[in-house]
């Protein structure tokens, strides 16, 4: 059976391999540890799947990085079983053996450097070890698992969680199929990245958190985007002709520490306080080392602000299953934004629409003549934005005044539905 | 009458002759200045009493009333480079030296603007060049150090002590006395005669005679009194311009009398002989006098307004920024594969601590000068290159420490040595009360980084006295980190980053360890240095993960080293040794990886069982790590026997590590 380097969290890709408790060839019980590796946030056992002998599908060192999901070793009933056609099972390199004290022949257990008195007993009574160990005690004798019971202990509480989002399957069209054989011809990279300027001038703001920020703004923005006008971005490219669409909306936020780059999930946002309120939790936490296994859910989209740095451009990376993803940076009049898209779920014009539409969504907050535009100003029946009221071509947000106080309300609740 | 009654009568007639001479108004007006701010010093002292009757304020005072010239008469004659070390009864120094009256009142109110920031309070108060504490004589050979310091720094600035005549029952006076003589330390010990300790009369405290002691030790002796205005300024500018002039220790007794209680209400002394001298004191007189009297109002306005407006301040000083320490708490869980030059651990030690010589440090200790070079040849070759900071001493364990302690406060680096650790428990006022004090009963206004580095350890039938592993009592002293050495790991770094600490440090050597060469790892057993320079080393066998986690320090890390295959092979257990270099505070993180694997921890330690490192290390490791099945092993607790084989028996062996591995393991 083969045995992979498991996925422990959304982030990490690779693993550092820190400890090698079986070597190839030795027998080993089920749920006994193989190896041990350590992602950015926990020590990690990988044990064995079955019973049986192992075998080293690649040299693997101490110390060394090993990609998630690789098959590192194959568990099976014997050597044959390991189906390894490499013709080569290069394995950990062995030290030199000293000559065993016990009454042991030399072919046998040529792997065991030290037998202690009490296997030397065993042994020379005929009993054979379960399993072959460098410093070979009677409990390699022993049917039962080897002791110590290895205790899983986590730096930090963060798992990931492994749900996936649901989605329905889109078939993409013929043409869709051309253009992505064509665009395969000359490279495997079939992502592009459009920019957009937007010219605002500073923000005011209650939350001194995004003072100088439009990450909220966006994230905000682009959300409704995809819930209502482009629901077609809110998917991933899934293979063999199918895009996959997601039944929600979940948008992820880029963080990046010196040694750790995280997405961060918000779920539950209807408002752009919302957005703001799940923001600062969610920095917070990342700035304590405190992210919790809800904040690092699936997510359909992501943005990275590098609008803090000194950076004009970036070039974003989609991450895992979306179909694109945001970069923010600062320009000399505004903001940049950085999109990029994949080919394979939606076209460059389409894109382009997404990010101009969303561009003037942002404008918006930040109206002419400093006035502050309240981004809480929505319909109170059905929470339309004022920004929305107007796409639909109507001038504003009708003031009532009743007998609960003075609110806001569109003109499609104003007249009925 | 008991004839030690009829002695302290025969010496108070006597003083009382002395004290009714009296000063000639030419003198009194020369001395106007000096009587001001003498007043200035009995004012500040009765609104203390005062506010301490009142209960405005808690703990104790041990006020100067009737004394308050000698500080005066000392202080007109020092330079601002010149060093005073005081005792419990310090005001009227501090005044006298400072004139930070208003400090001292802050100080006791317990106020943040005090001396010492409301934390050293009556006793222990701290300004630049003049420190106090509370116990008695230990700051003497601490004073010692501060003068022989700036001597061999050619530095201005000679060192005052002030005790009192009861201090002379103390047992560091006299080693202070004996190396300020052999070393030739300008020091200058200012013994206040007032004739009581507490409630002894003199002739129940003090045996002989003050001069013969001084005389005895080569000092030289003046003597004066507080009645005889100008004698008393003449002969203490006189001593002081002997011991600057000639470079070398004096004493001066003052004789004087004490008009209030040794500290608040505790005064059982005959009533009328304090009345008698009451009408004898300068200040009284003068009380009345109208040249004095509008002054002495004004002096005491003042003083008195300025205790009512502290009354209704409360800016104490925060607890949670006084409270941290300078231990190093922050480890590395970094780990990196050990390497050992071939030395021996002598000559290991023997480089390291020469590049803190090299580097301007300074090294003490009995016998440690060349050509001997120390007892066990740690400082061979040291005071062959650097003469002027090598000092081998006089058999004086506290004394020695308080002088390493001393050249650390002028402003240099010292390490003492303590020939045997056995030996350290002569050295712990010096190390509880100043080195480990310092920092933080002074409001953090310095820090005191003296080193102590001694060997433990028998196994060299060395005997009782000789043999012990004394760290229990060296672990938790407040501020005080302890270092274990060993040949496992070259000492290099880790002395080195000791020298960078702020903290007193205690590093703890082991005899036995010495001659063997540093660990030069085999191939079979994996060997590495978590975290750096505090690092621990940790030994566990290739291609395997232990059953059993060890934890030991020092010599006995080493020989668990060693002997690994024979434990393995008798205890059928495959164990991981993990040997700490930071006894304390502890690096917890460094056993994490460990224990995660394991689960299973057997300390183990040459001291003796119960209430030591080992039963230390076990409890925080419980806590951390909860679930963990741990158990100790150490010497038996009785006194190690010289004969080599009841020693074997004795103390910790391999033996007795091989089954507690071989149970827990099995378990």
């Amino acid at each position: 059976m083969e045995v992979r380097i498991p996925r422990e969290n959304a982030n990490d890709d690779q693993v550092l391999i820190v400890d090698i408790h079986r070597s190839s060839g030795d027998i080993v019980e089920t749920g006994e540890i193989l190896i041990s590796f350590e992602t950015s946030k926990a020590i990690v056992d990988v044990p064995s799947p079955c019973a049986g002998t192992i075998t080293y599908e690649k040299t693997i060192h101490k110390d060394n990085m090993i990609a998630v999901d690789e098959v590192f070793c194959v568990v099976g009933e014997s050597m044959e079983d390991c189906g390894n056609n490499s013709g080569s099972l290069i394995t950990i390199p062995m030290p030199d053996s000293k000559p065993l004290n016990s009454g042991l022949a030399s072919d046998e257990l040529s792997d065991v450097f030290m037998v202690s008195e009490e296997a030397s007993r065993l042994l020379k009574q005929g009993v054979k070890p379960k399993r072959n160990s460098k410093w070979l005690t009677s409990k390699d004798f022993l049917d039962a698992e080897k002791a110590p019971q290895y205790v899983h202990r986590e730096r930090q509480e963060v798992k990931a969680v492994e749900s996936e989002l649901s989605s329905v399957t889109k078939l993409i069209s013929n043409r869709k199929k051309l253009e992505i054989a064509a665009l395969n011809k000359n490279s495997t990279y079939l992502n592009s990245t459009i920019g957009i300027n937007l010219e605002v001038e500073k923000r005011r703001v209650s939350n001194l958190v995004f003072d100088g920020m439009i990450l909220d703004l966006i994230v905000y923005e682009a959300s409704n985007l995809l819930r209502k006008l482009y629901q077609d971005l809110n998917s991933y490219y899934r293979g063999d002709g199918e895009v996959g669409l997601y039944d929600q909306v979940v948008p992820g936020v880029a963080f990046d520490s010196v040694s750790n780059l995280t997405v961060v999930s918000l779920t539950s946002i209807q408002t752009l306080n919302d957005v703001q309120s799940a923001l600062c939790a969610v920095i917070s936490r990342f700035d304590e080392n405190s992210l919790k296994s809800t904040d690092l859910l699936p997510t359909t989209f992501t943005v990275s602000d590098l609008s803090s740095s000194d950076v004009d451009f970036v070039l974003p990376l989609i991450n895992g299953h979306q179909a694109f993803i945001l970069g923010i940076t600062k320009s000399i009049n505004g903001f940049h934004i950085y999109g990029t898209f994949d080919h394979r779920v939606s076209e460059g014009k389409r894109f382009s629409s997404f990010l101009a539409e969303l561009k003037r969504r942002i404008e918006l907050y930040f109206s002419i003549g400093g006035n502050s535009f309240s981004p809480e100003k929505e319909c109170f029946f059905c929470s339309k934005t004022l920004s929305e009221e107007k796409t639909m071509g109507n001038r504003g947000l009708i003031k009532l005044d009743d007998e609960s106080g003075e609110k806001l309300i569109c003109r499609t609740c104003f007249e009925g539905w | 009458m008991t004839q030690l009654n009829e002695i302290q009568n025969s010496l108070i007639a006597q003083l009382h002759r002395v004290a009714s001479k009296k000063s000639s108004p030419d003198i009194i007006e020369k001395y106007r200045k000096h009587i001001l701010q003498a007043w200035r010093i009995r004012v500040v002292e009765e609104s203390l009493l005062s506010l301490f009757a009142e209960s405005k304020v808690s703990g104790t005072v041990h006020t100067c009333i009737g004394q308050e010239l000698t500080g005066l008469a000392i202080s007109d004659a020092l330079s601002v480079h010149d060093w005073i070390t005081s005792n419990h009864r310090c005001h009227g120094h501090y005044i006298a030296r400072t004139g930070d009256w208003k400090g001292l009142v802050d100080e006791l109110l317990g106020l943040e603007s005090g001396v010492s920031k409301g934390i050293g309070s009556s006793q222990h108060l701290f300004n630049k060049n003049f420190i106090s504490n509370g116990t008695q004589g230990s700051l003497l050979p601490v004073a010692t150090g501060v003068a022989l310091y700036n001597k061999l720094k050619n530095k201005p600035g000679i060192s005052v002590s002030f005790i009192g005549e009861g201090t002379l029952g103390e047992g560091v006076v006299y080693e202070a006395f004996n190396l300020a003589s052999i070393l030739s330390s300008p020091q200058l010990i200012v013994c206040e005669n007032n004739y009581y300790s507490q409630s002894t009369p003199q002739s129940q405290g003090v045996s002989g005679s003050i001069e013969l002691r001084a005389k005895a030790f080569g000092l030289e002796y003046f003597e004066t009194n507080t009645w005889d205005l100008d004698h008393l300024f003449t002969t203490c500018r006189t001593a002081v311009q002997y011991v600057s002039e000639q470079s070398k220790p004096a004493l001066i007794k003052i004789d004087t009398y004490r008009l209030k209680a040794h500290s608040k209400g505790d005064d059982d002394r005959d009533k009328e002989e304090v009345e008698r001298f009451e009408r004898l004191d300068l200040l009284n007189i003068l009380r009345n006098n109208l040249d004095f009297e509008g002054q002495f109002k004004t002096i005491s306005a003042e003083v008195q307004d300025y205790v009512t407006s502290r009354l209704s301040n409360t800016d104490v000083l925060n607890y949670g920024t006084y409270n941290a320490d300078q231990l190093p708490r922050k480890y590395s869980n970094k780990t990196a594969p050990l390497k050992n030059p071939k030395l021996s651990m002598v000559k290991a030690l023997n480089k390291a601590y020469g590049e803190s010589l090299t580097n301007g440090a300074f090294f003490i200790g009995e016998d440690i000068a060349d050509p001997y070079g120390g007892a066990y040849k740690i400082t061979k070759g040291f005071s062959d290159k650097y003469p002027d900071r090598v000092l081998s001493t006089s058999i004086s364990e506290a004394g020695l420490t308080g002088v390493a302690i001393g050249i650390d406060l002028a402003g240099g680096k010292c390490f003492a040595e303590i020939m045997f650790g056995d030996f350290v428990v002569n050295a712990m006022d010096q190390l509880i009360n100043n080195a480990s004090k310092f920092h933080h009963m002074y409001g953090k206004q310095f820090s005191c980084s003296v080193v102590i580095r001694t060997p433990m350890g028998g196994r060299r039938g060395y005997g009782p006295t000789h043999s012990q592993s004394l760290e229990k009592f060296l672990l938790g002293i407040d501020n005080t980190a302890v270092v274990s050495v060993s040949s496992l790991v070259d000492p290099k770094a880790v002395i080195a980053a000791v020298s960078d600490l702020k903290c007193p440090t205690i590093v703890i050597e082991n005899k036995t360890d010495y001659s063997t060469f540093l660990f030069q790892p085999k191939k079979e057993l994996n060997v590495e240095l978590i975290g750096g320079a505090f690092g621990s080393v940790k030994i566990k066998p290739t291609l395997v993960s232990p059953e059993v986690t060890v934890i030991a320090h020092g010599y006995l890390a080493r020989l668990l080293a060693d002997n690994y295959e024979e434990i393995f092979q008798k205890s059928d257990t495959v164990f991981e040794i993990i040997a700490p270099q930071l006894l304390h505070p502890l690096p917890l993180n460094h056993f994490e990886r460990s224990l995660v694997k394991s689960n299973k921890v057997v300390v183990v330690e040459e001291s003796t069982a119960e209430y030591g490192w080992a039963d230390g290390v076990v409890s925080k490791l419980v806590q951390n790590f909860p679930g963990i099945s741990a158990i100790t092993v150490s010497s038996d607790p009785v006194s190690i026997p010289s004969n080599k084989a009841l020693e074997a028996e004795n103390l910790i062996s391999l033996h007795d590590i091989i089954v507690a591995i071989k149970n827990l393991g099995a378990s």
